[in-house]
């Protein structure tokens, strides 16, 4: 058996081999990725082209307009009238509707006065809904601007009682979430995309049925063709550690060993279900379609990689259980950004073992299956 | 007419193969599906703690506040004391707010406790919209109390009036989306997934499929020229990218209510340009790849780099200023310029001069990697 293993390991690792350029993609390309992502994905708001409409022109209207300005979040152009516009407002609203601008703020003429008689004053910010997200996060900012304002300008001198921090990423920065997530999606793209395009290949070239009259087990074979993937995928893991530890910062509070343990589970879970698609489908072609469909775009985008799970409708909450990259995000994150031990993961290890042997099982049960009735 | 028959033989190639019929009609379907859901950043359902070491009735009313909102999942239970550390590592919660004793307060009829959130940062963009949520509650509510004191008969014996806040407050008007309702705003960028993914898929393995099954060379060895050749792979991914918009839209229009105004003959113009760009680049991707397992690897992350980085998900413009390989990226990125388009004449139902610096970047694209692509796949003709 471990004879035969060999064989076919030492089989595929030379398809690998004899192209160097694949291998030059496969190592450089997660790399690249871990740049563009781990300072791509972030939800600061900044730059937020902004037409200041200042029909009163008083003091507190010009405070406001000052705490955007200092806020870092905003670049403001004046629209007032002084700037010579003919109709400012619809100048503003134009540009808007153009893109040019993302935010009106519109002071009315008798905010001043309200504010010293002690009236309820109002400023009117006019956002571009275009971008419901972005529109989202600037509201809030300008809630937070004018209750500073308020409390700063009350008589007696009032701090907010709140203090908010973020635990285990005191910045809040995006990197230390996003790169654990990129670890899982590189992993999962390594060991099963590859793998199942790499089987199916054997079926389409005709190779697969001389390994199927062979005297190897069918575990054997694709136990064999899957290991060599399975070892790249550790290693572009590495390489994305030590990335992640030298270039970017993010700490690694918890031990390597139950995170190679756990990686290890992952990978096999992949390795399974790039192995399950490929028994199913004909061709290179329709195992990469079917593999970006069942594994990528969910791991992507229903896995807790960017938006929390919870979030998600119920359906798509129950979708997301069965999704390998929602368990190993988890323990990733856990372990690098928490400290979390092998301990605390012993569920979502359970479910990875679960996949990976049910995924397996139905895998080879495909490959005998057509060993018998080719 | 030489062309046509190559367009001929690619088409009869994908259609003869059922369960690449059955998975091409399957892409949109999911894509839609999934991505339709997943794109709002407005939080929901999101587990939290509290802990009150006060006992102050303010802090009840607050946290009856925080538990009434959608954005939060709260089991109601009040801990006495705890470590919210603890709770996060555990991962029981995402964010836990924690009551304290005040210090002594310059307005002594105001009862409102020390107020501290910890939110689990593992998640980043999860506990900044999660930070932003709970504190803008939290203001609201002592705003609230604020002005409550201000009412009330007791309170303006103990303090006068003008010891209290001014009451500014900002009124916020949404154009295009009043409800801010995502789907509205994402829709234009499922618009272009639907036309991103299959062309990609197919248009990456063009080239590379016949190079592996050595039919390549007799393709090389006919008279086509190698322009036609070209335009006979480009041809049927592209076709496949408009039949998948022609199949998601009503799933848009229907299921998701995606408001459909403005020009839907500009819709299908830039839709038509930006084709060309996308199946350029994988056929270039194809060309440079000696196997198709390669090809689909640089497929499958260029795909997602043109999603991630296009303001599909995040806003561009929320893109650290250091980050100068992500942002060069997104400036040709064509999928970026496409959803802009769409999303104007879409949503606010902009017209053609409001479009000009966008299409024009849509056309410079699409010209400069049709032309790039072109010279990378006829040198691979050469080899």
């Amino acid at each position: 058996m471990f004879r035969g293993f060999r064989a076919v390991t030492a089989k595929e690792f030379r398809h690998l081999w004899r192209d160097p350029k694949g291998l030059v993609y496969i190592l450089l390309v997660p790399f690249v990725m871990i740049f563009i992502y781990g300072y791509g994905i972030s939800i600061d708001i900044r730059d937020v082209r902004a037409a200041v409409i200042d029909y009163g022109g008083g003091p507190v209207a010009g405070r406001f307009v000052r705490a955007m300005q200092t806020s870092g979040v905003f670049a403001l152009e004046e629209y007032g009238l002084r700037s010579g516009r003919r109709d400012p407002l619809e100048e503003a609203e134009s540009d808007l509707r153009a893109g040019r601008i993302r935010e009106i703020l519109i002071i009315p003429a008798d905010f001043d006065r309200n504010v010293a008689a002690g009236r309820p004053a109002e400023v009117e910010v006019v956002l571009d809904g275009g971008d419901a997200n972005s529109a989202l996060l600037i509201g809030q900012i300008h809630e937070r601007i004018a209750s500073d304002l308020r409390l700063a300008l009350a008589p007696v001198p009032l701090a907010l009682p709140l203090h908010v921090r973020f635990a285990f990423n005191p910045d809040g920065s995006s990197a230390p979430s996003i790169i654990p997530g990129l670890f899982a999606i590189i992993l999962m793209v390594v060991s099963a995309l590859l793998t199942s395009i790499s089987i199916a290949r054997e079926k389409e070239s005709g190779a697969a049925d001389l390994l199927m009259l062979s005297p190897l087990s069918s575990r054997t074979i694709v136990l064999g063709k899957a290991l060599p993937y399975v070892l790249v995928a550790f290693f572009d893991g590495a390489v994305i550690l030590v990335l992640a530890r030298l270039w970017f910062h993010i700490p690694f509070r918890g031990d390597i060993g139950p995170l190679v343990i756990y990686s290890g589970l992952f990978v096999a879970t992949g390795a399974s279900l790039g192995i399950l698609i490929s028994t199913i489908v004909a061709t290179q072609r329709a195992a990469a379609i079917a593999e970006v469909l069942t594994t990528l775009l969910p791991a992507f985008f229903l896995s807790g990689f960017l938006m929390p799970v919870e979030t998600l409708p119920a359906v798509l909450r129950g979708v997301s259980r069965l999704i390998p990259a929602t368990y190993f995000i988890r323990i990733v994150r856990g372990i690098l950004l928490k400290g979390s031990g092998f301990g605390d993961f012993l569920g979502e290890g359970a479910a990875l073992t679960a996949m990976s042997m049910v995924l397996f099982g139905l895998a080879i049960m495909n490959v005998r299956r057509r060993r018998r009735h080719p | 007419m030489r062309i046509r028959t190559l367009v001929r033989k690619e088409t009869i190639e994908i259609l003869r193969q059922k369960e690449l019929l059955f998975l091409i009609l399957a892409v949109p379907i999911l894509e839609i599906v999934i991505l339709g859901y997943v794109i709002a950043l407005n939080i929901r359902n999101i587990p939290i703690r509290v802990i009150d070491e006060s006992g102050s009735p303010a802090a009840a009313r607050l946290v009856a506040r925080m538990a009434s909102s959608p954005e939060f999942r709260y089991d109601g239970t009040v801990l006495r004391t705890g470590d919210a550390m603890e709770i996060l590592v555990r991962g029981e919660a995402r964010a836990v707010v924690t009551f304290r004793k005040p210090p002594p307060a310059p307005l002594p009829f105001l009862d409102v406790p020390e107020i501290q959130v910890l939110v689990d940062g593992s998640d980043a963009v999860a506990a900044q919209i999660t930070a932003g949520v709970l504190s803008g509650i939290a203001r609201d509510f002592v705003a609230g109390e604020f002005l409550a004191a201000e009412e009330a008969p007791v309170a303006l014996l103990a303090a006068p009036r003008t010891i209290l806040p001014p009451r500014i407050a900002v009124r916020t008007l949404v154009r295009f989306n009043p409800d801010l309702k995502s789907i509205d705003s994402q829709g234009p960028g499922l618009v272009g997934l639907l036309l991103t993914f299959i062309t990609f898929l197919l248009g990456g393995l063009a080239v590379v499929r016949e190079r592996e099954q050595q039919t390549f060379d007799t393709l090389r060895a006919s008279r086509l020229r190698p322009i036609e050749i070209f335009v006979g792979k480009g041809l049927p991914p592209a076709a496949a990218g408009l039949f998948h918009l022609i199949l998601g839209i009503p799933i848009l229009i229907f299921w998701f209510q995606v408001p459909f105004r403005g020009s839907a003959a500009l819709i299908l113009l830039a839709c038509l340009i930006y084709l060309v760009a996308a199946v350029s680049l994988a056929l270039a991707f194809s060309a440079v790849s000696s196997t198709q397992q390669q090809a689909m690897f640089l497929v499958w992350y260029a795909i997602m780099t043109i999603v991630v980085l296009s303001g599909f998900f995040t806003p561009l413009e929320s893109m650290a200023p250091g980050a100068h390989l992500s942002r060069g990226i997104a400036a040709v990125n064509p999928f970026r310029y496409l959803m802009r388009i769409v999303r104007s004449v879409m949503i606010k139902g902009a017209g053609p001069a409001d479009l000009l610096g966008d299409f024009a970047a849509l056309i410079a694209l699409a010209v400069a990697y049709a032309g790039g692509s072109f010279l990378v796949f006829r040198r691979s003709l050469k080899r």
